[in-house]
């Protein structure tokens, strides 16, 4: 008998159902990618075991005498490990081609049909480094995860142990989509080109990282992909070894330190309290600890969060709109039929428990109709978000918490709308729906 | 059901007005800055000024000023970052713009709030190394200026006193003297410094290789820009990589391109939304007119044509979908403003008056539109099925 | 206007039966005629009443309306002469519920724009003419079943047409008004002329017509 109503007026109820299947399924592919960004900006801080970073606040490297603070800093006793990082976005060349030409001191605006290629240029310290890997071999840098699939030969940072002058290793690991779109293999040489169009110093890859770039979308028009080389060397190519101003000379500059505490120590309070003394020690510099980050990227996807979450309800609030009016025309149409029962003694519960049970029966059936392509519309979305910015993680993440976490909205919601309906066929008395005529 | 519509076109509306809201915000803030043309280092994208440099700034100008498209004005910029304090304190580490006052008043993006302009035009630090003559503090105009933001968050006026130094715990440091507080049109709430650019150079210790982020240039109207485009493609920086061009059309475009994810992302969101209304109201006329079957009948028994009983019903669809637009575009447009003023107070470093929500006419009109054509669809089918009855088919069943 | 319907039949499906309404009918109406179209229940007067007033579409058979066979023609063409030809009144009224008096009797005038800026006053004189002016503003559940009626039978007069088709108009009265709407028919037929066809199952008010037509199984005995 619940579903009689509904099976007796099937082209009604079919259509209606197709709807809330649709605005379902809205509901379920947008609260997917407002799961999926929160979760890519939970890994973000998940994977690297970074309690502390002090970074410049502007655009500039600007922490000076990395390596000695460095090494400073890690022979205190809260520490574990330290490390400094520098991370810029500059110009190299590839020449797989062997054209012969390109060679360090080479001026490039001299030439034609140059490939210049801005590519983010990490430094490391490879033995610090180390440190701050996990087991995958996977570093934390700004907000990507470099996934080393070789490793330097040479640990440390020797052309920086020598001043600068010498012992110059050239190693580059290079991101693989690079490798990939120039045709590159290891051994391959690789240019630095200054600001001025000039081949400043030549690298050799050594081996690749994978990124979560991809090479394509928007993120390529910005960067085409990352490259790793030491840190001494890539501040001796980019100008940030030895800087003579009007206040003396700056050395060894670098973009962030990371500091990771003592695995016996490593509290949130601890980390807060050293996270303070820190600023103190720095100031003028960005000092953060995992949970001022987690905050951070929180706070920066949060917007995107509520904008996708409030969409997603307001498609589904609108469909359930639309069957609250439906169900109300249902009910006057049917003001014959429920007098008649009136008129035999069905109470006026059960005609408000039929009539609201009528909408939780059509919208589950929608739902469990709109699964499917909620499934499938998040993994379109996913793909398309992916496709449109060029990198390799999940925008949108479907779990079974969203489909319940949906279903039970919209059961709520559904319930709430179908009052009304359900109200006012209480208030069909006996006989007044069988004077159909007049009584509209 | 009116309101149910009203939502579904409202949904429309606002989806709608981020597109255009995002890209006109966009498009103010380029056209605030009053440049004709951007020259910015090669291979990167326009919209990240910031990120790199490029030296030889002042050979790239006469390569321009070569040519026979002469720049009606031209501004180089470099962006950096000083520390800043005030007394015997580092506060922090700050962005700093530094500009040649002179060439700066043609453009726009710096507007002065309080006090004044810089008292220099010139750049003597600039001016003396292009000469080949000796250069040191003493050429410093030691004068800057502050953003209103800087102004606020530190209390500080002009007339005041900051220092600035190089290194963060340096002991070298200078003191500037602040002429005025400005508003950067394309980051509301930065907190930022102007000063003099060849000072910015010589403390930033880049002044020898004249290092910048980027040249502005206006032309005369007479000019057109897309020509300096063809131009600079076969001159010596630009051909070989150094520097690029753009108009202030293609570094829109470029803008644009990060935000056609919102129209792909409207569009999604707009046609299933439309799609479910489409349906329901469909559905709704369907029954109703089933409803009112009794009464067609007598009007066409009365005399009532099909065609007229067919119009009857595309006009109360007409009338449903009427209310629901006017209902939907007013709150569309409440939601608008409101999601303007939690986003205002949300993101930092953004235009000055950016409103990624922006309802045009064009959005209106394609709103009415959608709402006609949706009227049109919902109502053929039940409009047709009631005009094909019999009159007598409902008499008839009544009996 | 003269009507005349040859070798009408009509046959009705119900499901999987098929019931023969109408069988074979020759008729011919003159204009001016007072006619009562009689039988029992289920022989196929208000078919037949249908078809004469273009309701209904014969299965074999023309029907002539002043030479002019209305069988073949378009609903359209059908709608326009039941709306300037035709009066109807029916056994259940079919007033619209949500329009007064005065409003249902005004739309078929409306529709037929044949008097212009008087079809107001038109519907206000037609109101007056069945005693009904001072319930011009009320809506039909407001008034009993004989002023509905009443109303009705304006309704019927407002495009002025020729003929009058009453189907059981007094099915659902009290005698006394029963006997008010028939005299209002039979008044209609005297004074003004117009050709008035009544069905009914009520030999008394058979007894009151010119002529008399008998039906039964479908066909005029």
């Amino acid at each position: 008998m619940i579903t009689s109503n509904i099976t007796r007026r099937w082209g009604r109820s079919s259509l209606t159902i197709l709807a809330i299947a649709i605005s379902f399924s809205m509901l379920l592919s947008l609260s997917s990618i407002s799961l999926g960004l929160h979760r890519a900006s939970e890994e973000k801080l998940g994977e690297s075991p970074r309690d502390i970073v002090v970074s410049s606040n502007g655009l500039n490297p600007t922490i000076e005498n990395s390596h000695q603070l460095a090494q400073e800093l890690s022979r205190n006793e809260n520490f574990s490990a330290v490390m400094p990082l520098l991370t810029l976005l500059e110009k190299l060349v590839f020449d797989n081609s062997g054209r012969g030409d390109i060679t360090t001191g080479t001026d490039i605006t001299e030439l034609e049909d140059v490939p210049l290629q801005t590519v983010g240029l990490v430094g490391i310290v490879p033995n610090l480094a180390e440190g701050f890997m996990s087991d995958e071999k996977e570093l934390f840098v700004r907000s990507d995860i470099l996934k080393f699939q070789d490793w330097f030969d040479r640990s440390g940072d020797p052309f920086f142990e020598s001043g600068y002058t010498e012992d110059w290793t050239g190693e580059m690991l290079l991101d693989r989509t690079i490798m990939e779109d120039h045709n590159l293999k290891k051994g391959d040489q690789v240019y630095y080109v200054n600001g001025s169009g000039k081949v400043v110093s030549q690298f050799t890859i050594k081996g690749t990282i994978e990124t979560s770039l991809v090479g394509s979308g928007l993120t390529s028009e910005l960067l085409g992909g990352i490259a790793v080389v030491h840190l001494g060397e890539l501040q001796f190519v980019s100008g940030n070894h030895r800087i003579t101003g009007p206040d003396g000379v700056r050395e060894d500059l670098s973009t962030t330190l990371y500091l990771d505490m003592d695995r016996d120590k490593r509290t949130v309070d601890q980390r807060k309290a050293l996270t303070l003394e820190l600023e103190l020690m720095f100031p003028g510099l960005d000092v953060s600890s995992r949970e001022n980050r987690l905050y951070r990227i929180d706070e920066e996807v949060l917007v995107l969060e509520v904008f996708s979450i409030s969409v997603a309800v307001a498609s589904i609030s609108i469909g359930v709109l639309f069957l609250s009016s439906i169900m109300i025309i249902d009910v006057e149409d049917r003001r014959s039929d429920i007098s008649i029962m009136r008129a035999i003694g069905i109470s006026r519960r059960t005609i408000f428990l039929q009539t609201v049970m009528d909408s939780l029966v059509i919208s589950s059936a929608g739902a469990m109709i709109g699964i499917v392509p909620g499934f499938f519309g998040s993994r379109l979305l996913n793909g398309y978000l992916q496709g449109l910015y060029g990198v390799n993680i999940q925008f949108a993440s479907f779990e079974p918490g969203i489909l319940m976490a949906s279903l039970i909205y919209l059961i709520l919601l559904v319930t709430l709308f179908s009052l009304i309906p359900a109200a006012r066929a209480t208030t069909i008395m006996p006989k007044s729906g069988m004077m159909k005529h007049y009584n509209r | 059901m009116v309101f149910a519509i009203a939502s579904s076109l409202a949904l429309l509306v606002t989806m709608s007005s981020l597109s255009v809201g995002v890209r006109e915000s966009a498009r103010e803030a380029i056209d605030n800055i009053g440049a004709d043309v951007y020259v910015v280092p090669d291979s990167l994208n326009p919209i990240l000024l910031d990120l790199q440099k490029f030296d030889q700034g002042w050979a790239i100008i006469s390569e321009l000023q070569e040519s026979k498209y002469l720049p009606g004005h031209i501004s180089p910029r470099l962006k950096d970052d000083l520390f800043f304090g005030m007394g015997p304190k580092v506060i922090a580490d700050t962005i700093v713009h530094g500009v040649i006052p002179g060439d700066e008043v043609f453009f726009n993006q710096f507007q002065v709030v309080d006090g004044t302009w810089f008292t220099y035009q010139d750049d003597p630090v600039r001016e003396a190394y292009l000469a080949g003559e000796e250069i040191n503090n003493t050429l410093f105009t030691d004068e800057v200026l502050i953003s209103e933001e800087m102004s606020r968050k530190y209390g500080i006026g002009p007339g005041d006193e900051i220092s600035l130094s190089v290194r963060m715990g340096s002991e070298v440091r200078f003191n500037y003297l602040v002429r005025g507080v400005f508003i950067d049109s394309l980051s509301q709430r930065s907190i930022s410094l102007l000063m003099h650019l060849g000072e910015l150079q010589y403390l930033k210790g880049v002044i020898t290789k004249d290092t910048l982020t980027e040249i502005l240039l206006s032309y005369p109207d007479s000019i057109d820009t897309e020509e300096i485009i063809s131009w600079s493609e076969s001159q010596h920086f630009i051909f070989n990589g150094v520097v690029d061009l753009y108009t202030k059309s293609a570094f829109l475009s470029e803008v644009y391109k990060f935000t056609s994810i919102l129209d792909g992302f409207s569009i999604i969101v707009i046609s299933s939304t439309l799609i479910v209304c489409l349906i329901f109201t469909s559905t709704i006329f369907m029954i109703s007119t089933r409803g009112r079957s009794m009464d067609l009948s007598i009007l066409r028994a009365i005399g009532f044509s099909p065609g007229r009983i067919f119009l009857i019903i595309l006009r109360d669809s007409f009338i449903y979908y009427s209310a629901g637009t006017i209902l939907g575009i007013v709150l569309g447009l409440l939601f608008n403003q409101g999601l303007n003023i939690f986003l205002e107070g949300y993101f930092e470093g953004l235009p000055t008056n950016f409103r990624p929500f922006m309802l045009d006419i064009n959005i209106i009109g394609w709103s009415i539109l959608v709402a006609l054509l949706l009227s049109l669809f919902s109502g053929l089918v039940p409009a047709f099925i009631s005009a094909r009855r019999s009159p007598v088919e409902s008499i008839k069943g009544d009996l | 206007m003269e009507i005349e319907l040859r070798k009408v039949s009509k046959t009705y499906r119900s499901g999987e039966t098929y019931i023969k309404a109408l069988s074979d009918i020759d008729l011919q109406i003159r204009g001016g005629e007072l006619i009562s179209i009689i039988g029992p229940s289920g022989s196929g007067k208000t078919t037949l009443m249908n078809v004469v007033g273009g309701l209904d579409k014969p299965t074999k058979g023309i029907v002539l309306l002043d030479g002019l066979d209305i069988t073949g023609l378009s609903e359209g063409r059908l709608s326009s002469i039941r709306l300037r030809k035709f009066g109807f009144v029916f056994q259940q009224f079919y007033l619209l519920p949500t329009l007064t008096s005065f409003q249902n009797i005004y739309l078929p005038i409306k529709e037929a724009r044949g008097f212009g800026q008087n079809g107001k006053d038109r519907a206000l004189e037609l109101l007056d003419k069945v005693g009904m002016k001072d319930r011009s503003k009320h809506l039909p559940s407001q008034l009993s079943g004989g002023e509905q009626q009443r109303v009705a039978i304006a309704r019927a007069l407002a495009n002025d047409p020729p003929v009058i088709l009453a189907d059981e108009p007094t099915g659902e009265l009290d005698s006394d008004n029963s006997r008010m709407i028939i005299d209002m028919l039979r008044d209609l037929n005297r004074e003004m002329g117009k050709t008035v066809i009544i069905v009914t199952h009520d030999p008394e008010i058979a007894r009151k017509s010119k002529r008399t037509i008998k039906m039964k199984d479908g066909k005029i005995t």
